[in-house]
C-alpha cells in the first residue's frame, strides 16, 4: 500500500496554537468510528466548521498546531475526514507522534505556512521536497526519515506493525 | 498487539506488568480488565507478574530489581520516567505504542535533547526532597523541559537516598521532560544489591557532551513549599499558603509513599492527632514498603493519629475509585499532579506537598509548616 | 564527540554507534513495563 509522489489540493488555513480540544473537543473521546469522527473535526472552531472541508484538502497551520492534551484522536480525525497532509510552521510535540503513528502526514515549512491562504491551491511534491503555491511560488521542505515514511505509507503504526510480524513469520527463524 | 497479528509479546521475558490502577476492582467492569490482564500473563507465561495488592507499578518495578543503570525501559505510563533514579533512561510512550512494542520488540522515537539540572548544597532541616522537585518545577515551568531528557547532578545528589531520588525523577514529566535520570554512585549500588538480577554497566555522560541547557539551584536556602491549584507549577512557599483550610490528606502514590515518607509523616503525628475535620489517607507505594513501615513502628503512629490505612496502590491519585472529594473540598497530597478534576471532583482543589508538610496540616486542619512540628523530633 | 546519558543509551539500543539529538531512531528496549490497569 503506498502513497502517491504529489498531492495536490485545496487549503484549510489554520492559525497558530491550534489545541486538540479545537480540533476534536474532549466530549467525543469515545467516538471512534471515522465517518462519525470527519462529523467532529475542528468542531472547536465551528459546529458545522467540518462540512467545509472535502477529501484532499490540505490542512496549512501556524505554529505549534496540535498543542494541549495527547488525544490521539486529534490525529485520527484528520485522516478519518480525508486530509492527507498537513503543513504546519511547527507541530506539538505529542501530536506529531500521533499523527505519524495515526499515518497522517506532518511536514514542517513555516515559509510555505506564512504564504500560503485559505481555498488556494496547493501541491505537496514529496519526492521533490517541494510545496508549491499559486504564482509559481516554490518551499523546500526537509523531508520525513525513512522510518516515519515506512509507517506514514503502511497506513499508520498498527498497520505497520502487522507488516513486521507478519514478514518475520514468513520468515525462517535464524 | 493482537490488532497487528501478534498472538504473543514478541519477548515476554522484558516484559513487567503490574496491576495497581483501581485496586481492588470496584466495579464488575475494572474486575473484568484486571481479568483479561491477568489471563494474558497467564496465557504467555509472564514471569513479572504483579498482581493486585503488590503495589504502584513504578514501585513494584524498581524494588524487584527490573530498573538497572544504563538500561532503555519503556512503558505505558507517564510516571514511568522514575525508574531514573537508579541511572536507566525510562520514557514513557502511549497505548498503542506500548502494544507495536510488545508485538514488534523495538519502536520509533525522536532522539530528545538533553538538559542539566544542578543541584548544590544540602536541604536543610524540615525541607526535603520533594520541596526541592516542586521548587525545580515552579521555577523551570510546566513546559520548561519539553521533550528533553533531563539529567540531574550535582552535590547534593550524594546525600539522597534512591527513595529521595525517586521525586526528582518521577515528576521530570510534570516539566514536560521525555526523561529524568540520576548518576550512579554507591548508593545506587547498595540499593541493587540483592536486587539486581543481571549484570548492569552504569553509564555517565561525556566529559564533552552537549546539553542545551543547565539550571542550577541551591537548595541550601529553601523552605517547604507546595503546587498549588490548578496546576503543579504554581509553586508557593508555604508561609504564603499557610491558613488555607484542608478537609482531604492524602499520603500516597509513586513520588512519595515509601516508608521512609511514612515515616516523614509519622515523626510530625507521632504524639498529636488528625485534626477532627480532616480525613488523613495512607496508601503506601508497595507491600514491600508497606511492612517496612510496619517494622518500623509507623503505620502504628499513623493509626493512632487517626489516619486511614488504604493498600498499597494508585488509590486515590487520580480520583477513580477512593478518597472522592466534595464540592468546594481542598485536599493536601504527597501526589505529582493537582490540575482541576484529578482527584475526581472538578470542584475541589488540590495543593501538592512533602510527606512531613501533609502531615502537619492533617494536625493543624490547615496548610501548616512541618517544621515547628518536626523540632525536636 | 561526547555523549549525553541519553544519547549513550539511545545509541545502544537502536544500534548505533552514536545519535544526535532531533534524530529518529528504531530503539529496543531492555525492558517493558506493561502496567495495564
Amino acid at each position: 500500500m503506498g502513497i502517491p509522489d504529489v498531492y495536490s489540493g485545496e487549503i484549510v488555513k489554520l492559525g497558530d496554537d491550534i489545541n486538540t480540544d479545537l480540533i476534536f473537543p474532549g466530549k467525543y473521546i469515545l467516538v471512534l468510528d471515522p465517518p462519525e469522527m470527519r462529523k467532529h473535526l475542528l468542531e472547536g472552531l465551528g459546529e458545522e466548521y467540518h462540512s467545509r472541508i472535502k477529501p484532499g484538502d490540505i490542512i496549512v497551520a501556524g505554529r505549534n498546531f496540535g498543542c494541549g492534551s495527547s488525544r490521539e484522536q486529534a490525529a485520527s480525525a484528520i485522516r478519518a475526514a480525508g486530509v492527507p497532509v498537513v503543513v504546519a510552521k511547527s507541530f506539538a510535540r505529542i501530536f506529531y507522534r500521533n499523527a505519524i503513528n495515526a499515518g497522517l502526514l506532518v511536514l514542517t515549512c513555516p515559509e510555505a505556512a506564512e504564504a500560503a491562504a485559505d481555498r488556494e491551491p496547493i501541491t505537496v511534491d514529496l519526492k521533490g521536497g517541494r510545496i508549491e503555491l499559486p504564482g509559481g511560488r516554490a518551499f523546500r521542505f526537509p523531508a520525513l526519515p525513512d522510518f516515519l515514511m515506512e509507517i506514514i505509507e503502511a497506513g499508520g503504526l498498527v498497520a505497520h506493525g502487522r507488516k513486521v510480524v507478519a514478514a518475520r513469520r514468513a520468515r525462517p527463524e535464524a | 498487539m493482537r490488532e497487528m497479528g501478534a498472538d504473543a509479546p514478541f519477548e515476554p521475558e522484558k516484559l513487567v506488568v503490574t496491576v495497581d490502577h483501581w485496586t481492588p476492582a470496584e466495579s464488575a467492569r475494572t474486575a473484568n480488565l484486571h481479568r483479561g490482564v491477568r489471563l494474558f500473563a497467564q496465557e504467555h507465561g509472564l514471569k513479572h507478574f504483579y498482581d493486585v495488592g503488590e503495589g504502584i507499578c513504578h514501585q513494584v518495578f524498581m524494588e524487584n530489581g527490573h530498573a538497572l543503570p544504563g538500561q532503555l525501559i519503556m512503558g505505558r505510563d507517564s510516571h514511568n520516567t522514575s525508574h531514573g533514579a537508579v541511572n536507566a533512561l525510562s520514557l514513557p510512550f502511549g497505548l498503542t505504542e506500548v502494544a507495536y512494542l510488545l508485538a514488534v520488540g523495538s519502536v520509533w522515537l525522536r532522539v530528545p535533547e538533553s538538559v542539566r539540572i544542578h543541584l548544590r548544597g544540602r536541604l536543610p532541616r524540615g525541607v526535603f526532597a520533594k520541596d526541592a522537585i516542586l521548587h525545580v518545577i515552579g521555577r523551570v515551568g510546566a513546559d520548561g523541559c519539553t521533550y528533553k531528557s533531563v539529567e540531574f547532578e550535582g552535590d547534593l545528589i550524594p546525600a539522597l537516598s534512591i527513595s529521595e531520588r525517586f521525586p526528582f525523577c518521577n515528576m521530570a514529566v510534570e516539566m514536560g521532560a521525555k526523561a529524568g535520570v540520576m548518576p550512579f554512585d554507591k548508593v545506587t549500588e547498595r540499593y541493587l544489591k540483592g536486587r539486581a538480577k543481571k549484570r548492569y554497566r552504569p553509564i555517565a555522560p561525556d566529559p564533552g557532551a552537549r546539553y542545551e541547557n543547565t539550571f542550577e539551584f541551591d537548595v541550601r536556602g529553601l523552605t517547604p513549599v507546595l503546587s498549588c491549584p490548578h496546576t503543579v507549577d504554581n509553586v508557593k512557599p508555604v508561609e504564603e499558603v499557610a491558613g488555607r483550610t484542608i478537609h482531604q490528606a492524602f499520603l500516597g502514590s509513586c513520588t512519595n509513599a515509601r516508608h521512609d515518607d511514612l515515616g516523614e509523616a509519622a515523626r510530625v503525628l507521632r504524639g498529636r492527632r488528625v485534626h477532627p475535620d480532616v480525613r488523613l489517607m495512607v496508601a503506601p507505594s508497595s507491600r514491600l514498603e508497606y511492612l517496612e513501615a510496619d517494622r518500623r513502628g509507623y503505620i502504628r503512629t499513623l493509626l493512632e493519629a487517626g489516619a486511614m490505612i488504604l493498600n498499597p496502590g494508585c488509590g486515590p491519585c487520580f480520583g477513580a475509585h477512593q478518597g472522592i472529594l466534595a464540592d468546594g473540598e481542598v485536599c493536601i497530597s504527597s501526589a505529582n499532579r493537582n490540575f482541576r478534576g484529578r482527584m475526581g471532583n472538578p470542584r475541589a482543589e488540590i495543593y501538592l506537598a512533602s510527606p512531613a508538610t501533609v502531615a502537619a496540616s492533617a494536625v493543624k486542619g490547615e496548610i501548616a509548616d512541618p517544621r515547628p512540628l518536626l523540632r525536636g523530633r | 564527540m561526547g555523549q549525553t546519558i541519553a544519547e549513550k543509551i539511545l545509541s545502544r539500543s537502536a544500534g548505533l554507534k552514536g545519535v544526535e539529538p532531533g534524530q529518529i531512531i528504531d530503539a529496543a528496549p531492555d525492558v517493558i513495563q506493561g502496567a495495564l490497569s
